[in-house]
Formats: C-alpha cells, structure tokens, sequence
C-alpha cells in the first residue's frame, strides 16, 4: 500500500503529464512533422494533441475502476496472472525505450553542436548516477524533479520571441493547403512528441484523489500542445519551407540568432538549460519502468533501478552516430502509435468487458 | 534500636566519605557544635560562591534554633535545595562537584541537607554580533542556558510557551531544551525532535552544533537543516509561526525548526523594515547567492570550451587581461578561489584587529601584485571577490560556508564538461535539495511542494496583515493567524 506521505497532490499530474511529453522533441519536432503536411504541420500538431487527450481520458476510465489502480493490477486483472505479467514487462521494455531514446538525442545533439569528440558512456557515468539518486528515493522527488523541469526553464519560450523580428507570416499561407491524409500523416509524426503520458498508467495510484486529477491531466496536455505549437509556428513563419527541409534542429536555428551584449550563440546555454526538461522524462520512465518491475516481481526497488539503469547505460551506447538514434527514434515512434492508439483501446474494451463479466457472476 | 544502628552507619559512612573527600584539591570542610547535636558542613572552593556563603548560610547555622535540618532548610532563601538521608558516596560527590554545599547533621532524619551556590560566572547579554542588525531589538543569547530562557520567555510570557528539558550526553550530561507554543505548534514536530535528541548518543556536547549534527534528518549532506539563530527576538518570532526551538546549555546559538532553504536567506532584519525594502534586499540576496555559486564556474567553462558564446567587443577585453596569463583558466580560477578562502581562514582565526590588517594586505596588495605578476587575469579577479563578497550576503554563517564549499566541485566540472556538465552538476544539487528534509518535512518547499500561502513570507516578504495563515510548512494546528483560540472567549 502506498503511504500517504508518498502521494502527491492533484494539481501535480498537471506538471508531470507536461514534464514527460515536452522533451528533446522540442528542438527539432517542426522538421519531422513538415515531411507531409509542410506548412500546415501546426493543424497536425492540434490533431495529435486532440488524440491524445482522447486517450487520457480512456486511461483514466481504466485506472478509476480498479482500487490499486496501475498498469501492473489492471493487466493482471484482465488477462489473469502469466499473460498480464508478460504484457506488463512488453510495457517497461517500451518504457525503457522511451527513456533510452530521449537520452541518447539528448547526447546526439550535444555532440553535434557542443562538443564534437564527447564520448557516449563518458556522459553516461556522470547522468546514470543522477538518475538513480533521483528514482531510488520516494515519488515525490521524481515529481519535484518534473515540477522544476517545467517551471525553470518556462523562460526558454520567452527568448522564442527574438526571432519573431524576422517573421514572415506568408510563409504558412494559406491554410489548410494539404489534403486530411497529408495532415494526419503528419500527426502520426507529431504523436512521438507527446507519448510520455504512459507513465500515467504507472503513478497514478501515487496521487492524492487521483479520480478527480483528470482535469489536470488535460491541462497538463493542453499546455505541452500550447507550448509546441508556438515553437512550431515561430519555426515555421521563421523559416522558408526550403530552410525547413534542411534543418534538423529548427529550434536551434531560432536561438542561434540571439544576441545580447553579454551572449551570443544562445543555443549552447539553451542546451545546457534543456538539461532540466529532458531529465523529468528520463527519470519519470526509468522509475515508471522500475516500479513496474518491482510490482510484479517484487524485487527490491533499488535493486531493480541499478538493474534498469545498466540496461538504459547499454542502450544508449550500442546506438551509434546520426543514423542509430534516428532509427532508434522512428521505431519508438511506431511503437508508441501502436501502444496508445491501438492497444490502450483494446485493454480498455477486455477490460470493460471483464468487469461486466465478472459482475454477472457474483 | 533499629534507628540507633542505622544512625551509626550513616556516621560511619560520612566518616569515610571525608577521607575520601579529603584527597581533592581545594575540599573544604567545618564542623561546628551547635546546641542540638554536631553540625558538618563541606563544599569546594573552587565551585561555590563564597560570598553567598559567608552572607546567608553561615550565619544562620550559628544563629538560629533548630532541631534538625528541616527547619534548618526553612531559614535558608534558596530554592532547589536537597533533602536527603542516606545518600550514596557519588550522589554527594556528584553535587560537590556542581558546586553544591553539603550539610550533614547528626543523629536527625534526614541527616543531610544540599544547598545550590554555584559560582556564576556568566557572560553579560550583549548585542548580536553574528546577526548584527541596525534597527530592532540588540539582545543576543549567552552561554547559560537560564538566562538564554529567560530572555524567550520576556518575550512570550504566556503559559502556553512549553519547555521540556532533556538531558544529552553521556559524559557531559548537558540540559537541553525544547521549546514549543502549546496550540500552535505540531505535536509531531515537537515528538520528532524530542524523540531524536533522547536518540543521540555521543559523550559531550559542547554546543547547540553538536545537537545539530547529531539530530539532522541527512548527516551527509553539506547543507544545515536547522537553522541557528542567536536572537532571542527571532526564536520567540518563529515560535508564534508554529516552529519549534532547541536550546542548548553553554551555547550562544539556539535551533530552530522545521525550516527551509529560503529561511536561511532571510535575514531577520527583514521583519523590521517595511515590506518593500524588505523584499527588495531579499531579492538581492537571493541574486548574489546564485551569481556567487555560479559565475566562477561559468567563466571557466566559457572560457575552457565556448568561447563562442562571448561577442566580439567583450571577447577582446577578455582576451587582452588574460594575455600575460601561462595558466588555463580553471588553474587561474582554482589559484585565487584558494586565495580568498586563505583569507577568509585567516581573518577568522586571528583577533579582530590583526583581521583587518590581513583583509587590507590579501585583497590590496596580493590582488594587485598576482595582477601585475601575470599569474591571473583582472576580470577573474573582479569575477572571484564578487563571487566571494555574494557569498558573505548570505544572513546564516553556516549557509555561506555551504554556498563556498559547494563551488568548487561545481569549477571542476565546468572545466571537464563546460555548461553541459555544469547543468549536470546543478541539477545533482536539486535533486539532493529535494529529497533533503528538515524535521521530516520538506526542505525545498515552498518551491516545491509548491505552496503558495507559504510564499509570502520567503522569495519576498509581505505586508504582516497579508500573512493571514502559519506558514504550511509547520503543520501548525492552528492555521489562522491571528489564532482563532484567543482567551477572551
């Protein structure tokens, strides 16, 4: 049973549903999703934020039926022990994925654009043990940690403005220029960018009055989608769609052109500071992925962290250069589409179906 | 028959007590006939007051009639005196040593009468000098912890204060005190803190550090988690907030908690100016503490890895003071970080008026000549005593020391991994701040937990009538501020 010392209250879901989605996408998400809808990526942005919320709200319809309520009870539930328990470790391996895939960008670009010869697994030792100190105390650390995450470098949008001076608000014109199919290819691109809120189905036993959270939970999306969307549409009235083509990292570009008296090339302090953004998402996965394993195996958390974290430590090494976190990241991409918008829909329906079941029995 | 026996032991046993007594340096001992039987009387010199003596209990042992102690007892005008019959050879030496006067009268039940005159030699109350502030209240604690209560309780004289004194050490046996208002304060708060002190186990405690160290929620961490304070004005302020209050006997500095990180950049001052002066100063002193931490190791990694980041006008001014320099700039950094603690060490060691001297020769003449020398750059020189002098904003001496030391682990990064690893390395201390607790309540807050009412009174300070609630902090139990349990119900 969790203590009430470890729950944390309703509004936090708020800063943890945001803290997990805005990540590393945030440099460079308007470029992918410019491949099919081009100029209109923004509509396709609301589109996967609309279908997102959906989803939300058919997790919480899930979790609210059952008294211990995570991912681990209701798999257990619905599938019975052995099928439940396999489906749930298929969970932390995507769980663990994520984490990988945020962590290695995050080392992908920092070799790009700061320090060229900086080794993988040197970087590793000095983060893997910030994780771990992070996850193997109680829950609310890992929530201060996304708290923070969100509110300290709130002040990264407020320098988005400066580039504004050379907007050309022609470049999105006219709207809605692409056929739906474009758009919605476009989405399912977008879509990566918000997948975080899997953890939901982890910590949502730890929040205080968890069922009427839900609104916070959706505000929570409603300000990742704000945020992304104003990065998006900067970029986009920013850049030609030529230039977009060629960018990898369009947020980047933005702040390159910053200059303040006693700053220039903003991007290497913009960097640095997206350190505290993407450890929430690292560290949200990871405990997300251990407490999941400890539940069902009941092995020792720590121990099951220090395990999780050597598996996280190799994953990211063995994905090579450009190309291995690109494939590493189209993958997770696909997988995260499947696992939200196919399998969630179908556990919600098993699930559904069982409880009426079983209801008609007793 | 029975009592006659008994008696005779008793004799017997003071007999052997005196010999005993006799080999100690400075023992003193008379006996005198008095009309009702053979009175002794017994004490050391070094611990008794003699006037007090010579005044009051001399004179009334030759003067007035009595039968036996008891009545003796009734003429004496000190309180805390002992009765007692047949005390154990260490019970006496025990009291002897406390500076206690040790009456024994023959033949009468109870045989033995102690009188408290220790020699009190205590330190006047004198104005704060750690937390000096130009306006308010110029009381600061002493070393005695009587007086040092006596000082709360001017302040709070009311009978909900609650005292409840323990006792700590195994050697030294120190009294320690733990101070709550009844109806305010946390009963948890108040057990947690009793509960760990009666836990700590270690043989002395010289000072309120001790207790401090002893009974901090993490001992491994480079951060104070109570605060001290030698303001009695302070303590009786935090006290109606809901906190509690550990005084220790023989220290100068009181405890107070649960508290935050914010409280310890709080200066009290900030109570007596109004509430946007107030505000303002704090907000400085928030702004210099992160430029003190972070400016050094900042200037290293720019320098170091980035120099990109610099424009051009202010790379040539760089540029052309770091010409003459041989050294990389977490050298030059590192080289006058340690001159400045060097300096600060040894003004600190040393009496006040050769201090001041070493100030004038460190920062003048050894700042200008590594200058001219070539062995340091003049803007990390400006870059560093600004550093330092943020440093010493910081209201609590204990906290400035922490803010120092966490600087140069944060320089050795920014040197290997520039403003990457710098972001690491802040967010290791963010993480260590949150799990840090205070009393088992969170150290971090209101930040985070994120509690709005409790931040009126940190990052600024508010008008007092806007301050409506106790600090959630302290899970007072009784929120309201006013409080809502006046007497005049």
């Amino acid at each position: 049973m969790i203590s009430i010392n470890d729950k944390v209250s309703a509004l936090m879901v708020f800063f943890l549903i945001s803290a997990s989605q805005i990540g590393v996408g945030f440099l460079g998400f308007q470029s992918i999703i410019n491949k099919y809808a081009e100029h209109d990526g923004w509509i396709s942005l609301i589109i996967a934020s609309l279908g997102i919320s959906s989803i939300i709200w058919i997790i919480y319809q899930i979790l609210k039926n059952d008294a211990r309520g995570d991912i681990v009870a209701i798999h257990q539930f619905t599938y019975g022990k052995w099928l439940g328990n396999f489906l749930t470790l298929l969970f932390t391996i995507y769980l663990l994925l994520l984490a990988t895939v945020v962590l290695r960008t995050y080392i992908e670009i920092v070799q790009v654009w700061i320090f060229p010869h900086l080794n993988v697994w040197s970087f590793l030792l000095l983060v893997i043990p910030l994780i771990y100190y992070t996850i193997s105390n109680q829950f609310r650390t890992v929530v201060g940690v996304c708290f923070l995450g969100i509110v300290y470098p709130f002040f990264l949008n407020l320098t988005l403005l400066y580039p504004l001076k050379y907007a050309d608000v022609t470049y999105i014109l006219p709207v809605m220029d692409h056929t739906i199919t474009e758009i919605m290819q476009s989405s399912t691109l977008a879509v990566l960018n918000f997948m975080g809120i899997s953890a939901l189905l982890v910590f949502y036993p730890f929040i205080r009055g968890a069922g009427q959270s839900q609104k916070y939970a959706h505000y929570g999306n409603l300000y990742t989608t704000l945020t992304y969307l104003a990065v998006c549409l900067i970029a986009y009235v920013y850049y030609s769609q030529g230039e977009l083509e060629e960018q990898i990292w369009p947020t980047l570009g933005l702040w390159k052109i910053i200059k303040m008296p006693f700053m220039e090339r903003f991007e290497y302090f913009g960097i640095a500071t997206l350190f505290f953004t993407i450890l929430p998402n690292v560290v949200l996965f990871m405990w997300a992925a251990t407490r999941v394993v400890h539940r069902t195996f009941g092995f020792h958390h720590k121990k099951v962290a220090v395990a999780l974290l050597g598996i996280l430590f190799i994953g990211c090494i063995v994905s090579v250069g450009r190309e291995g976190v690109n494939i590493l990241n189209d993958f997770a991409g696909k997988i995260g589409l499947v696992f939200l918008f196919i399998y969630i829909p179908i556990l919600f329906t098993i699930n559904f179906i069982r409880r009426k079941v079983r209801k008609h029995v007793s | 028959m029975n009592k006659k026996t008994s008696q005779k032991k008793v004799q017997r046993d003071f007999a052997k007590l005196l010999n005993e007594l006799r080999k100690k340096d400075g023992f003193l001992y008379y006996s005198h006939k008095h009309a009702t039987g053979t009175i002794h009387l017994c004490y050391l010199k070094t611990a008794v007051d003699p006037d007090k003596l010579e005044k009051y209990i001399l004179p009334r042992m030759q003067e007035y009639l009595y039968n036996d102690l008891i009545e003796l007892n009734d003429h004496i005008p000190f309180t805390k005196t002992e009765l007692l019959n047949h005390p154990t050879q260490d019970q006496i030496q025990e009291k002897l040593v406390k500076g206690f006067v040790v009456i024994y009268m023959e033949n009468v039940s109870p045989s033995y009468l102690l009188i408290p005159l220790p020699l009190d030699e205590k330190r006047q109350v004198t104005i704060p000098e750690v937390e000096f502030s130009v306006v308010g209240p110029k009381e600061a604690f002493v070393e005695d912890i009587d007086t040092n209560l006596n000082l709360i309780r001017q302040r709070l004289a009311i009978p909900e204060l609650k005292i409840q004194k323990l006792q700590v050490g195994t050697v030294t046996k120190t009294e320690v005190a733990v101070l709550s208002i009844d109806g305010i304060a946390d009963e948890e708060n108040i057990n947690t803190a009793v509960q760990r002190i009666n836990d700590v186990q270690i043989d002395q405690v010289i000072d309120s550090s001790f207790i401090q160290q002893s009974i901090a929620d993490n001992k491994n961490s480079p951060f104070p988690q109570l605060l001290d304070t030698e303001r009695p004005d302070r303590i009786a302020s935090v006290l109606v907030e809901g906190k509690i209050a550990i005084v220790v006997d023989g220290s100068p500095h009181a405890l107070l908690g649960p508290t935050t990180l914010i409280e310890f950049f709080s200066a009290f001052e900030d109570y007596f100016l109004n509430w946007m002066t107030a505000s303002a100063f704090r907000l400085i002193r928030f702004v210099a503490v992160f430029f003190s931490i972070l400016i050094t190791p900042v200037y290293v990694a720019v320098l170091t890895h980035h120099f990109e980041i610099i424009p051009q006008a202010m790379l040539v001014t760089l540029v052309h003071s770091r010409m003459q320099v041989p050294f990389p700039p977490i050298l030059e950094a590192l080289l006058l970080e340690f001159t400045i603690e060097l300096l600060r060490e040894a003004g600190a060691r040393l009496p006040t008026k050769i201090g001041q001297t070493i100030g004038i020769v460190g920062g003048i003449v050894i700042g200008t000549a590594a200058v001219e020398a070539g062995m340091t750059s003049n803007v990390l020189l400006i870059v560093v005593a600004l550093a330092a002098l943020g440093s010493f904003t910081t209201p609590v001496y204990k906290m400035s020391n922490t803010i120092r030391l966490i600087r140069f682990p944060l320089l050795i990064i920014s040197h290997v991994y520039g403003l990457i690893g710098l972001a690491v390395a802040i967010a290791y201390i963010m993480v260590h701040l949150l799990r840090l607790t205070s009393l088992g309540r969170p150290f971090f807050a209101p930040i985070f937990p994120f509690r709005f009412q409790d931040f009126k009174d940190a990052l600024i300070r508010l008008p007092f009538d806007k301050q409506n609630k106790r600090p959630y902090q302290v899970r007072s139990s009784d929120v309201k501020r006013p409080a809502a349990n006046q007497h005049d119900k």
